[in-house]
């Protein structure tokens, strides 16, 4: 048994996006013990969405870039709920198009970004062309690529229009082909899988007890997904949440690549359902009242407590975003690790540190 | 071994991305690139500057002008939307990148559609720390 | 804060948090959040919101700030970083959590989303 060495790894690594900083324990090329350090982007958030309800709608987009549609549905799904409107079906199955276009683009950057942590580039760049597709598909339908501020409280502002319809069905069916292509190799490719199988274990009572969200608990065998609650219009599409037993980071990986194309089967689902109609319900006066509102954003539940108190600014407003939950988990699956294989399973568990902070 | 083809695919295919400065960049109709005021039109009921989520709009109602803070408009057209003059529009185009925040002023004695840029002080005037 | 009246609630409420979510997570219970609220009477409201069978169920009590609650955090690991934000952000105290999650002692305001009848402190106070 060598000496304990500790190093630091983060806040800037090339591993991550986003700063976080994991302090390691070595006993040589073993990871004995890790400490979590984070908060280096901590804004403030829950302060500044109490401000003024109208406007918190474009900023819940603004807490994490990947998620930003999530975040807006389960916020204006909160508030609806304050104002005890029912949104119309249109509106529901248009949110839920969009949240699954999102799934598309998180997911596609998430497994580029595993490509890219085991030191496949190539793979890497093939996600993010087939993940471009679909930004550009969003881009056309809601106006914008990153920030769609098409959800207001009681609907959506944008509608489909039946030239959109036919764009997202053209789009979908063009990209299946490549999402099969990928997910051959994702499944296949011997170097992916020895740097990925085994690797950052997390056993379904771990799982449990870290109380992971999202396609970490997925992995693990506990087959939970919110969307079976019929938020939006989930109720009225059919669909078994994907998951694996084995825990590690290849299921990890492979959950969020089945999931890509669940995500495909239900938009082609969706859109046989719209039907004319309005798009969104006026809402009166201010909101009064306690909500919690629950949707699945692609890393797992995203949870909001909402108060509100008739006023313009609201008592409290409270965001548990998935990736809190799950980096959290991270130390339970690196002790025991190697350091090589750090990389992998931090971003296997798909860090979001704009949302784990706020 | 999809993944060598694919490889040896792509060595011999045109780039996927564009030299996106060189080039135009591949905008769709409809997307929200920034706001124009028509000032024809304006009647100064500050509306939009009241309803702007980010404070980004400034309405001079003496001087006759209205004024968007660039770096801080989020594009999320709900300007618009609650004009009730039909006198803001988006366009597709982004503004020009500049060295410095800058302001576009929208006044009664431009022609439609047209407006100067103004530098704002670095930090917005406010003190460095 | 209002010293003169004393608010009126439950002061034993928050003895049998742990109790209350040893139950539920035996019951099959997911801690979802812990959700610190302060009312104007100066008592906090706390909510436990657990995922069970689908529904949400949840645990709440009040207590005062100055109180010290138990914590949760062995019969629930993830709770740690619910907890620790919670301490962080209202300036509560949980037994054996540390605050510093989010917040730097020292540099950063301390609970930034209490209510505050009196201004904040003049002198840079940096985020």
């Amino acid at each position: 048994m060598g000496r304990a060495t500790t190093i630091p790894f983060g806040p800037q690594h090339a591993a991550f996006l986003e700063p976080l900083n994991v302090k390691l324990t070595l006993d040589e090329e073993t990871v004995v013990g890790a400490v979590l350090n984070q908060g280096y982007n901590h804004r403030g958030m829950e302060y500044a969405l109490s401000l003024d309800y109208r406007k918190s709608q474009y900023l819940v987009e603004r807490v994490c870039g990947i998620c930003s549609f999530h975040h807006s549905s389960a916020y204006c799904q909160g508030m609806e709920s304050l104002y005890g409107i029912e949104v119309p079906v249109r509106a529901k199955l248009i949110r839920t198009i969009m949240m699954e276009c999102q799934r598309l683009t998180s997911h596609l950057l998430a497994l580029g970004h595993i490509a890219e942590a085991v030191g496949y580039e190539n793979l890497f760049m093939q996600c993010f062309r087939e993940r471009e597709h679909v930004m550009m598909l969003v881009n056309r339908v809601s106006g914008n690529r990153v920030h769609y501020s098409m959800n207001v409280i009681g609907g959506v502002k944008r509608d489909l229009s039946p030239e959109a319809v036919k764009d997202v069905q053209a789009t979908i069916r063009d990209l299946r082909p490549r999402l099969e292509e990928l997910r051959r190799v994702f499944s296949r490719d011997s170097t992916l899988s020895k740097r990925t199988r085994g690797v950052g274990k997390l056993s379904r009572q771990a799982a449990t007890e870290w109380g992971n969200v999202g396609p970490v608990s997925r992995a693990s065998g506990i087959p939970r997904d919110i969307r079976q609650d019929g938020f939006a219009a989930y109720s009225m599409v059919e669909f078994k949440p994907v998951v694996r037993e084995e825990g590690d980071s290849y299921a990890r990986m492979m959950v969020r690549m089945d999931e890509c194309l669940q995500a495909a089967d239900i938009i082609e689902e969706c859109l046989p359902l719209l039907e004319d109609g309005p798009v969104a319900v006026q809402v009166k006066g201010h909101p009064k009242g306690e909500t919690f509102s629950r949707v699945e954003a692609p890393r797992g539940e995203l949870f909001y407590y909402i108060r509100a108190k008739g006023t313009l600014g609201l008592e409290r407003i409270k965001l548990r975003t998935p990736a809190l939950m799950n980096v959290a988990s991270l130390l339970a699956m690196l002790p025991g690790c190697q350091l090589a294989d750090v990389p992998t399973i931090t971003v296997s568990v798909d860090p979001c540190i704009c949302c784990t902070d706020r | 071994m999809s993944m060598l083809s694919s490889s040896l695919k792509n060595l011999f295919s045109r780039p996927f991305t564009t030299k996106y400065p060189y080039e135009p960049a591949d905008l769709p109709p409809g997307n929200r690139g920034r706001v124009l005021w028509d000032m024809e039109k304006c009647i100064f009921c500050r509306k939009c500057e009241r309803n702007c989520p980010t404070s980004a709009i400034i309405t001079n109602k003496d001087a006759k002008t209205q004024t968007v803070i660039r770096h801080r408009c989020i594009a999320c057209n709900t300007c618009v939307e609650v004009c009730p003059t039909q006198t803001i529009s988006m366009v597709t185009e982004y503004s020009k990148p500049d060295i410095a925040p800058t302001v576009h002023v929208f006044s009664v004695d431009l022609p439609r559609h047209e407006y100067r840029v103004e530098h704002l002080p670095r930090y917005e005037g406010r003190p460095k720390d | 804060m209002n010293e003169t009246a004393v608010p009126d609630f439950d002061r034993e409420a928050h003895r049998s948090v742990r109790e209350r979510t040893r139950e539920m997570i035996e019951a099959g219970g997911r801690l979802i959040a812990i959700v610190a609220r302060e009312n104007d009477d100066g008592t906090m409201e706390m909510i436990y919101a657990f995922d069970r069978e689908q529904r949400m169920e949840d645990i709440r009590f009040l207590i005062l700030p100055e109180w010290e609650i138990d914590s949760v955090a062995d019969l629930y690991k993830g709770a740690l970083t619910l907890e620790r934000e919670v301490v962080d952000l209202f300036g509560l105290h949980i037994k054996g959590v540390p605050p510093g999650i989010f917040l730097v002692e020292g540099k950063s305001p301390v609970a930034p989303l209490r209510k505050r009848k009196a201004p904040a402190p003049e002198g840079d106070v940096h985020g």
